[in-house]
């Protein structure tokens, strides 16, 4: 498993996804729901945005995506993608992430690139 | 049932939500309505909280986990309405609240955060079954206290759903 590159990204952007779950609601507003898991969360999004990046990072960052085959393969974040929070708020015992889209890189100033990386959770086996 | 944290929020939005009904045009034009409950539903609030330190918004992120994402209800603290004299929905109600949608964290600055959640309502007191499969109960999995709005010693109402042959 590929590691994403250790950058520190500009925005960051987490989305905590939810717990499987089907609700049922009446016509009167009264609703039944059912959990299917209380442990673990489905669709958690991350969003990284990278301003201003040199060649070689954005390489890094496109490399990545072309080892993974895309949104095929999930892989792990390292530290510097939480840069700024004392403890990471989703484990990496519990989650891996996928890519969820196609990166869109923009060129800046000449030699620079931004990027946009959406990244979706995928639990752990 | 945990409450929501007591955070004083930057913005608040509150929509009021409608009563169940369903409107019917007869032929010569006359609109018939329908109500089919009696208290409203999809009253939404989306509050935002700007700046937050990293411990204040792990309460929001823990009270969300805690309430298993979307799928448990929960009361608001007085913060919430702060600017209120009177809350639009009272603090202990038969309505109680539950997340419409996931938060989204956003960084503001350094080890600053910025959390938007948006909630619902939930109409608890003619039976609100939740269903919690994934895990045995030998005590009640719900408790809802309702008396007339006020705080009760016991609970009024008492729900208790287990997975099949558990009670």
């Amino acid at each position: 498993m590929a590691t994403f590159p250790a950058l520190k990204p500009n925005n960051r952007s987490l989305s905590l996804g939810d717990y499987p779950q089907q609700e049922y609601v009446g016509t009167n507003g009264v609703s039944i729901r059912f959990l299917y898991n209380s442990v673990q969360r489905t669709e958690q999004t991350l969003t990284l945005e990278y301003r201003s990046l040199p060649e070689s990072d954005i390489n890094a960052i496109y490399n990545h995506y072309e080892t993974q085959q895309g949104s095929l393969i999930p892989f792990a974040l390292p530290a510097a993608v939480w840069a700024g929070y004392s403890s990471v708020p989703i484990s990496v015992l519990d989650y891996e992430w996928r890519y969820a889209g196609p990166l869109s890189i923009t060129p800046t100033v000449p030699g620079r690139f931004s990027v946009t990386v959406e990244l979706e959770s995928n639990i752990l086996p | 049932m945990d409450t929501f944290p007591a955070l004083v929020p930057n913005s608040r939005v509150f929509t009021t939500g409608d009563v169940p009904r369903t409107l019917t045009v007869a032929l010569d034009g006359n609109t018939y309505a329908y109500r089919q409950g009696s208290r409203r539903v999809n009253q939404t609030l989306e509050l935002s909280f700007v700046c937050l330190t990293e411990t204040q918004m792990n309460l929001i992120k823990n009270h969300y986990f805690s309430c298993k994402g979307t799928f448990d209800i929960f009361f608001l603290s007085a913060e919430i309405w702060k600017d209120y004299v009177t809350p639009p929905i009272p603090l202990l109600s038969d309505y109680a609240w539950r997340y419409l949608d996931t938060p989204t964290i956003t960084d503001d600055a350094v080890d600053r955060f910025t959390v938007e959640v948006a909630l619902q309502t939930i109409p608890i007191d003619t039976g609100d079954l939740v269903f919690d499969a994934g895990a045995a109960g030998s005590s009640p999995q719900r408790t809802y206290i309702l008396d007339a709005g006020a705080a009760a010693a016991s609970p009024a109402r008492d729900y208790t759903i287990s997975p099949p042959g558990a009670l």
